[in-house]
Formats: structure tokens, sequence, C-alpha cells
């Protein structure tokens, strides 16, 4: 695919379908187009078989075309034989056609995964809105109530462990609407807190968003790169005070 | 000139029997049309080569109605005369 032929490979082939030797192949072939070629020098235009029509023009850049036979573009063109032209309906853009049609490719393979993923995605969407009214007083209870907001129908139940928050957020909407406010000044720093007291850390971290989980990887991330960043420096310095020791040593 | 005013040249400066150059000449067209499906171009010495052409899907706009066509993707064979052709013919 996509190679150019030369006349030994199509010589060596045609031998093979005729039944004759390669050189004899290959002086057919020179002989029938030098034929080709003085017919075209009289003006005339030559028509073979199954290849199509040879004809003399007088374009400079291109002094001869070439027609193929029916049979010879229908060969060529198999693979797209059965397409045929259609209309776009009017209104149909056809930049977004470009745009969707790899949309489209992928929407089989997310009909797969969706179902999967749809579980784990709603529960934090839901999330948001009962962690904004609901308050986290403390850091142990504060853990408790993160847990509760990403299984909001679960703070309608009576838990032994939300006793303290529960009735908190049904019995007084006034003191959980006060405390929120309070509550936005102390968030940030229990948040912060809760990843060092408890001993899961980084198990038990549920962020609130999908933002601030991509903060929190970031921030693990810049840590990283800093430590390798001071580890790369450190062993740098090492081998250029074991250098000079070797070159002192030497000297 | 048709097939048949090229079989009988070819059968008298060749030697052979129409038959048998009707035969060749099939034989040929044959393999070089194999080719070009396999969107492989063929070269001859001193006339040129015969290169397939993929075309991609595109859209065209009908003059005459104003409506817009959704053109399929096609191959094609497109000829190149060689330089020496080229040499000979525009001189």
């Amino acid at each position: 695919m996509n190679s150019k032929i030369p006349v030994k490979r199509l010589s060596e082939t045609l031998a093979k379908k005729a039944g004759i030797s390669a050189d004899e192949a290959e002086s057919f072939i020179k002989e029938l187009f030098s034929v080709i070629i003085g017919t075209l020098g009289c003006g005339e235009s030559v028509t073979v078989t199954g290849l199509g029509t040879f004809t003399v023009s007088p374009n400079p850049i291109e002094p001869v075309t070439f027609v193929p036979d029916d049979e010879f573009a229908a060969e060529v063109n198999a693979p797209f034989a059965m397409f045929e032209a259609e209309e776009i309906n009017e209104g149909v853009d056809i930049e977004e056609l470009s745009r969707i049609e790899p949309e489209e490719d992928k929407t089989p393979q997310e009909n797969i995964e969706s179902p999967v993923e749809e579980p784990s995605v709603q529960p934090v969407e839901i999330v948001e809105v009962p962690v904004d009214i609901i308050e986290v007083p403390t850091a142990p209870d504060a853990s408790v109530s993160f847990i509760e907001s990403v299984e909001p129908e679960e703070s309608d139940e009576p838990d032994k462990s939300e006793k303290n928050i529960v009735p908190n957020v049904s019995d007084s909407p006034e003191e959980s609407i006060e405390d929120s406010v309070n509550g936005h000044m102390e968030e940030p720093q229990t948040e912060q807190a809760e990843p060092s007291e408890e001993p899961d850390g980084p198990s038990t971290y549920i962020p609130e968003d999908e933002e601030e989980f991509v903060e929190h990887s970031a921030e693990r991330s810049s840590f990283g790169t800093g430590f390798i960043a001071g580890l790369i420096t450190g062993l740098a310095i090492g081998a250029l005070a074991l250098v000079g020791y070797m070159i002192y040593y030497i000297n | 000139m048709n097939t048949d005013k090229l079989i009988e040249q070819l059968s008298a400066t060749t030697g052979k029997t129409p038959e048998e150059v009707s035969g060749l000449i099939g034989a040929l067209s044959e393999t070089i049309r194999d080719y070009c499906a396999d969107i492989d171009a063929v070269a001859i010495p001193g006339f040129g080569t015969f290169q397939p052409i993929k075309h991609n899907e595109s859209v065209r706009t009908d003059i005459a109605t104003g409506k817009q066509m959704l053109v399929p993707p096609a191959i094609t064979v497109n000829f190149k005369s060689s330089v020496v052709l080229r040499k000979k013919f525009v001189g």
C-alpha cells in the first residue's frame, strides 16, 4: 500500500499470470507502451481494454491525459462503491457535523461506562447542597458530618454516630444557619485538621467538590515536585564535593 | 486506435499470435488494476505512472438548486506523464 511498483516487479507479476518468463513480460510491456507512444505522437488516441483511453492534450504540463475504463475505475473505488452523495438537510451546520462525529464515536463507550460512574457522581453533586447547610462544629464530628453529607438520605435516619448532629439539623434550623455562618470561618480549619487528626488521613478525605479534589491533588503534586527538586539538588552538591575531594587527593 | 488495431500491431512487432497478445494485454491490465486497487502506484519507464489517489468526503453545493450535498470518499486513478514523454510532446 502506498508504494511505487517498478516495471521489474510488474513484469514478474505479469509473467506469473500469463505463464511466460519475466524477461519476455518486460519486453512485451515496453513494446506495448512504445506502440502507444508512437500512436499518440501521430495525434491519435489509444484505447486499451481493461485499462482506459490515452489522449494527447495541449496542456504542456500534462501532454497525455488518461481516462480509466469503467472496470478499472470500479475496481479501484471498490471500498467506497456502496456510498452515494447525500443531500444535507437545511439548517445543518457542517462545522457542527465535524465536531459531533468524534463525540458520537465516544458515546457507545460512554454509555457502557456511565452506569458505573453515575452512582459515584450523583452523590457528590447532591453533597454540595447539604454541606452548605450543615455545619461542622468540632473535628471528630466534622468527619462524621462530611460522611453524612455524601449520603444525605442517612441524615434522616437515626444513626448512633450522628446523635450530636442530626437532631441539631432537624430540630433547630436556626442554630444550624447561625452555626453555618460561624462554620464558614471554621470550615477551612476543620478541613485542614481532618487528614492530620484521623489515622486514615487521605483515605477519609472526602472532597466536597471536584474542584477541591483537584486542588488537594495539586497540593500533593507540588509537594512531590519540591521534594524531588531538593533531592536532586542535594545529590548534585554531594557529587561536586566528591569530585573536588578526589581531585585534591590525586594532586 | 482501438484495442483490436493495437493487438494487430503488437502481434506484428512481437511475433506472437493475436490471441496471445490479447491475453497478455488482459493480464497486464488486470495486474495494473490489482496494484492500483491496493493504492500502489505503477511506474512505466519512459511513459508515466498510474497513481491511485484517495479523495476525502467533501461538501459541495449544487449551484442550480443551492442545496448542499455530502460527497462520499472515493479513490480515483491519476496518470502522470514521465519527463521523457513530456519532452517528446512538448519539445
